[in-house]
């Protein structure tokens, strides 16, 4: 008898503890919101992790771009400077090309001056040289010799600038 | 489902909704801008090798001038040299024909 009064005693106990299973299942959230809470931190995460990877592309697209920048900048400095370097060497050129063109005429002058001069020379000394009666009456015939038929028949006959003896046998 | 449950629903949609706009509106423009640095670059690597080709056509436009600069120097040389014999030829002719009595 004893024994089942104090059964019935523990049955009464347990009872008294079996409402507090159902509020402990209620305070624990649905499955789906920890799903949605799992995939909005999974997004942040993957967001950040995005976010992190780009600003450093970024930053190394910029710090490459700086760098090409600077280097069109020296690049484009230094053309401009060959490019002025060019202009110059072609001036120079230019004023060379003329002072041929100078010297060119010149020496056709000075040829022609030369060639002038020399004939005067040879007329000089042609003149100088001549017999007297030849050279105040130039061109015309002195009769130096007679074989019959023959008559030799001399003058002085121009020749460029100068002039030459010439001996003809004419016949009469 | 219960109230609360389809009110919890509610709210974890517009929470994701919130979240994947939020990560729209930075990624986007973030992007974007990436997009434009990139451009950006592939112009200034554009500029870089016109640059590098402009100066290789100078520098080799420069030594085809210094080049001939130097021919037409000693061109020039030569025709003073020329010139100058000349005149000493004059001046002797000139001499000579006072001699002569020109």
């Amino acid at each position: 008898m004893m024994y089942t009064v104090a059964t019935m005693s523990t049955t009464t106990d347990l009872a008294a503890e079996l409402p507090a299973a159902p509020a402990s299942r209620a305070a624990r959230p649905p499955a789906w919101v920890v799903a949605v809470v799992l995939v909005v931190a999974v997004g942040l995460v993957a967001a950040a992790a995005w976010a992190t990877s780009e600003a450093s592309s970024s930053r190394r697209i910029a710090a490459a771009n700086a760098a090409l920048r600077e280097t069109v900048a020296r690049s484009q400095t230094a053309a401009a400077a060959a490019q002025q370097t060019l202009g110059t060497l072609q001036d120079q050129l230019g004023r060379l090309q003329h002072a041929e063109g100078q010297m060119r005429a010149a020496a056709k002058g000075n040829a022609k001056q030369i060639a002038a001069l020399n004939a005067k020379i040879k007329k000089l000394k042609a003149a100088q040289e001549a017999p007297a009666a030849s050279a105040s009456d130039t061109g015309s015939s002195v009769v130096v010799g007679t074989i019959s038929p023959w008559v030799r028949v001399c003058y002085w006959k121009p020749n460029g600038g100068g002039y030459t003896y010439v001996c003809e046998m004419h016949h009469v | 489902m219960s109230r609360r449950g389809r009110l919890g629903a509610v709210v974890a949609a517009i929470l994701v909704s919130l979240v994947a706009a939020g990560i729209l509106a930075w990624a986007l423009p973030a992007a974007h801008a990436r997009t434009q640095r990139e451009q950006a670059g592939l112009v200034l690597q554009r500029q870089r090798a016109a640059s590098a080709s402009q100066m290789s056509n100078l520098t080799s436009q420069g030594s085809a001038v210094q080049a001939q600069i130097t021919a037409q120097q000693a061109k020039n040389a030569k025709l003073q040299k020329q010139v100058r014999g000349q005149r000493r030829q004059i001046a002797a002719l000139k001499k000579q024909v006072r001699s002569l009595g020109g």
